[in-house]
């Protein structure tokens, strides 16, 4: 079998392995690297698209309430908190998704980049 | 022998507990003084204690018996008014635990939570855990209340209630829960008899009880993983879109379960609301977010 490694043929290849896979434990396996994959090309996908742009009242809709996405904007860009575990309900120690939380998110984590550079981006705040 | 040879982490698994137990039934066994211990409630709502009566293997009959030597506490002692007060006094002589349940009120300096009347003037709960905390040997504060202000600190918080570790200048450790799990009072109680003081985190909670999130141990964690939430109360998936604190609270309630292991809130199809959490309630609303 002769796969180049990029994203999808990866998605392939661990499809096909969970196919021929004997053991229930092995087959596990390659399903749960199959939907690791997924989940990353499925936010790779904002990544690589234009940024969608957002005004504020655009963004109080994604609350997180009701099952919708939560979008939070910090410093002008929206990130994708949806899945993010500490973010349960779109509502984190008594904060709300779908605001400008920039002010908040400075006064507890101060410029700790590291947390933002993990979120997936959706779009930017339309000025 | 063969399934041995197949997979020695399944048989160690079985070791390891039998092991743990063994040696608690074994320690329990070679000591027969019983060290003191004052159940202070301050400004609580004595939940913890009655969750304490909740207890099995061992229970609050074996607790009472063979551990500890309870002098005071304001719900099982028989004795009342002054000469219950006494008794605290009493004990002040000796060697003992302090276990406090609740928060301390420090409005009016501590006038809102009156716990004794002795010789016509009124002590405060403030007062008493002062006192007895200068002479314990180790103090414990059992309860979310007690050990972050929890509900009786909750906004706008008119008694001006705070932690014990806030009020206090020495080492406290917290073993919060609202109410606190009987095992996990009684397992660090265990420690400190039998042994020393348990390994302890950075914000002072045994880690054998609060070392891992709930989120970590859940039994909806691969509804999660694959990206299926429950809508509403009821539907069996991951609760986490309802508003779950699962991931940011740390107590072993997926292992444990409550009322004698029987169940527990996401089996029971409530999510989880961080009751164990530093920030409990404040930080913690909405409980469900539709």
């Amino acid at each position: 079998m002769n796969l180049k490694f990029n994203e999808f043929s990866r998605l392939n290849y661990y499809r096909y392995m969970e196919m021929i896979s004997v053991y229930p434990w092995e087959k596990n396996y390659y399903r749960n690297l199959y939907y690791k994959e997924y989940k990353k090309l499925y936010f790779k996908r904002f990544k690589n698209n234009n940024l969608k742009e957002f005004t504020l009242e655009e963004l109080s809709y994604y609350d997180g309430s009701n099952g919708r996405d939560s979008y939070v904007a910090v410093d002008g860009i929206v990130y994708d908190l949806s899945l993010e575990a500490t973010w349960g309900g779109g509502t984190h120690f008594g904060l709300y998704a779908g605001k400008d939380l920039t002010s908040q998110f400075k006064g507890c984590h101060q410029d700790m980049r590291s947390i933002l550079d993990k979120l997936p981006k959706v779009g930017v705040i339309k000025e | 022998m063969k399934d041995e040879k197949l997979c020695p982490v399944l048989d160690s698994k079985k070791k390891t507990v039998n092991k743990i137990i063994d040696l608690a039934i074994s320690e329990s066994k070679k000591t027969n003084k019983k060290i003191n211990l004052i159940w202070l409630e301050a400004c609580g709502c004595s939940g913890n204690i009655i969750s304490l009566l909740n207890a099995d293997d061992p229970d609050i009959i074996f607790f009472l018996e063979n551990m500890v030597n309870l002098t005071y506490n304001n719900s099982l002692m028989r004795k009342e008014g002054e000469r219950a007060f006494e008794v605290f006094l009493k004990t002040l002589e000796t060697e003992f635990i302090l276990v406090v349940e609740g928060a301390i009120s420090t409005k009016e300096n501590g006038f809102y939570n009156v716990i004794a009347k002795y010789n016509n003037k009124y002590i405060t709960g403030m007062e008493a855990v002062k006192m007895a905390a200068d002479k314990a040997k180790y103090v414990l504060s059992v309860g979310s209340c007690a050990s972050y202000g929890g509900p009786s600190a909750a906004r706008p918080n008119p008694s001006e209630s705070i932690s014990v570790p806030d009020f206090l200048d020495r080492e406290v450790i917290r073993v919060p829960g609202c109410p606190c799990h009987p095992t996990w009072i009684i397992g660090t109680l265990a420690h400190i008899i039998y042994f020393d003081k348990p390994k302890l985190d950075e914000e002072n909670r045994p880690v054998i009880f609060y070392g891992v999130t709930i989120h970590d141990r859940c039994e909806r964690r691969s509804y999660f993983e694959k990206g299926l939430f429950a809508e509403k109360l009821g539907e069996k998936e991951c609760m986490f879109k309802l508003g779950c604190r699962g991931p940011i609270t740390r107590t072993v309630c997926p292992t444990m379960e409550w009322n004698s292991r029987h169940n527990w809130p996401i089996g029971d199809n409530t999510p989880c609301i961080g009751c164990a959490r530093e920030g409990f309630p404040d930080s913690m609303e909405p409980f469900v977010r539709f």
